[in-house]
């Protein structure tokens, strides 16, 4: 499938805002258990960053929709549509993190500033799940409608959230023991963050469609050659489908995520954490939050590039259960076929 | 219930693009249009096109045989487009069973055209909204239209008459007929998405000449020749055949 900028982002930054609600709440509550406080500005900072995250999210989603002014129509299915839910619990996810900061700031209850606040996570939690379903809910494309699409989606936002909160509270120079708290929840977060996408690529490694071109247009010959495809040059189905470019680099890519968005922001947390544990300042936070946010938005990139949807075998883009695909292989198969760009 | 589709004999259809390009015409001025065009004199060219011809070899040599295969929106009975829909833009319309999108309620957020497994849905870049192969809904209910001319404009055009349009939920219908008889398949069944249209097999079609029911008729000039007493040039036998 051919990768949206638009999409990328608000799929990286809302999960990256649920994670930093996620940990906010959850080092709230660790702190009040410890019998401390989280203090004020530390609050107002990590919601700040919520809801920046999740607003830049939104902003993009509506680079993606070509009639912008009809967006809130979007909602009407919400019983039917994982993406009518998206875009029903995004602002609500927004809304309560922004109920969540007020609690914090007015001073409230803390038990109705912790209820708020879980509101907000459980919510931020659905609105994951509904990104990653609206990707999994489409079965023509073997390597998205699996489980592990919604928990990628849910885990890599948890793990992102955690570390960009730790590196801004790094930033701000917050309290020693609450870093340390971050520090425990942020590295074996990323841990199981890396687990399930390589568990995801390996599943994408043997998954294919059991449809063939055979089956699709009913002519049940083993040998069958694409000849024309009813278009003289491009049309919305051979660019909407597939990225040849994307796919020529797609082995390459796995290594680049799994190494950018888990592997070096694992080795800088771990030295983050000998520093810290140790009492000196550390900013390793920072850098591995900036290789988690690439390393993001390429796994996000790379995940739309694995896509391989069915209907390509109508145009000859079909990638088979051996990994071969006549685009990608010039001369190895016969039948003249339309360039790509 | 009433489910309208299409059943195109693959044995019949001789890849000449005429559905293709009748569909375009009267659907780039009909109700559901423009189909709008990107660079079509260029070196790109680039459109929205409800309806496609694809050609197929099959066999090896000497044995090989090409075939068409023309694809337009199927109608599914559990159509995956209309279920992701966010605003019910894409509907099945229950009197007939067509797919149709409504363009004023389409954000064109192109959701409907990945649930699709047969790549039956083109994006207009230009009005920012899903198209889609509407059975010329525009055509078949217009009574302004003499009674026979109100089918699809694939339909209509066909040269050899591969493509019937009828209700398939009707067991007495023309196209019910040809499916029950040409044991009609539909393309991709295990996508679960129960297509309407069909699809008769392709297969060899034998056309034999019967020498003696075949008139010759001479040429004008070899009759001509014939008539007069100039010397007859070997060439214009050559017409006779």
């Amino acid at each position: 499938m051919k990768p949206e900028f638009s999409i990328i982002l608000l799929t990286v930054l809302a999960g990256m805002a649920e994670g930093v609600l996620f940990f906010l709440v959850g080092a709230d509550a660790i702190t009040l258990l410890k019998g401390g406080a989280v203090s004020f500005d530390i609050m107002l900072y990590g919601v700040i960053l919520s809801v920046a995250l999740a607003g830049l999210g939104t902003m993009a989603s509506f680079f993606h929709l070509h009639h912008k002014s009809r967006g809130i129509k979007a909602i009407k299915r919400w019983r039917f549509s994982w993406l009518s839910r998206e875009v029903l619990l995004l602002p609500l996810f927004i809304g309560l993190t922004v109920v969540y900061g007020i609690c914090a700031i007015i001073g409230v209850a803390t038990w109705l500033r912790l209820l708020s606040g879980l509101a907000g996570v459980f919510v931020g939690l659905a609105l994951g799940i509904s990104s990653g379903m609206i990707y999994c809910s489409v079965r023509y494309i073997r390597e998205w409608a699996n489980p592990y699409t919604p928990i990628n989606f849910v885990v890599i936002g948890l793990a992102g959230g955690s570390v960009i909160l730790l590196a801004t509270l790094e930033l701000v120079k917050a309290d020693h023991d609450l870093i340390m708290i971050l520090l425990r929840m942020a590295i074996p977060v990323t841990v199981i963050a890396m687990t399930a996408k390589g568990m995801s690529y390996l599943y994408n490694s043997t998954a294919y469609s059991s449809t063939t071109l055979q089956s699709a247009i009913g002519a049940w010959r083993s040998d069958i050659v694409l000849m024309d495809t009813g278009c003289a040059y491009e049309n919305y189905n051979t660019r909407e489908y597939f990225h040849k470019s994307g796919k020529k680099i797609e082995r390459a890519m796995i290594w680049f995520v799994m190494t950018v968005l888990f592997i070096l922001p694992l080795s800088m947390l771990t030295l983050d954490y000998v520093a810290v544990f140790n009492g000196h300042p550390s900013t390793w936070g920072v850098l591995a939050a900036l290789s988690m946010l690439i390393g993001g938005l390429a796994e996000r990139w790379l995940f739309f590039v694995q896509g391989n949807h069915v209907q390509n075998l109508y145009y000859g883009r079909f990638v088979d259960k051996n990994g071969k695909n006549p685009i990608l292989q010039p001369g190895k198969t016969a039948g003249p076929l339309p360039p790509v760009s | 219930m009433t489910q309208l589709a299409l059943v195109i004999d693959l044995a019949k259809c001789v890849g000449c693009h005429a559905c293709a390009v009748n569909c375009k015409e009267w659907n780039t001025s009909g109700t559901f249009g423009p189909l709008p065009d990107g660079e079509p004199y260029g070196k790109e060219p680039d459109g929205v096109w409800f309806n496609r011809v694809q050609t197929y070899e099959v066999g090896s040599y000497p044995d090989v045989e090409v075939f068409y295969f023309p694809k337009s929106c199927m109608h599914c009975k559990d159509a995956p487009c209309v279920k992701v829909c966010p605003t019910n833009a894409s509907h099945k319309r229950a009197e007939d069973g067509i797919v149709l999108v409504d363009y004023d309620e389409c954000i064109g957020c192109k959701y409907c055209s990945w649930a699709c497994p047969y790549g039956c849905r083109e994006f207009d870049e230009y009005a920012g909204v899903m198209k889609k192969c509407t059975l010329c809904v525009d055509r078949i209910y217009d009574e302004k239209l003499p009674e026979e001319e109100r089918v699809p404009a694939c339909v209509k055009t066909c040269p050899s008459s591969a493509r019937t349009f009828g209700d398939i939920d009707d067991p007495d219908s023309a196209a019910s007929v040809k499916v029950r008889d040409g044991a009609g398949y539909m393309p991709m069944p295990e996508s679960g998405a129960n297509p309407s249209n069909r699809y008769l097999a392709h297969r060899p079609v034998k056309t034999a000449l019967d020498e003696e029911r075949v008139i010759v008729k001479k040429h004008q000039f070899v009759e001509e020749a014939e008539k007069t007493d100039r010397p007859q040039d070997p060439e214009y036998f050559d017409f006779a055949g």
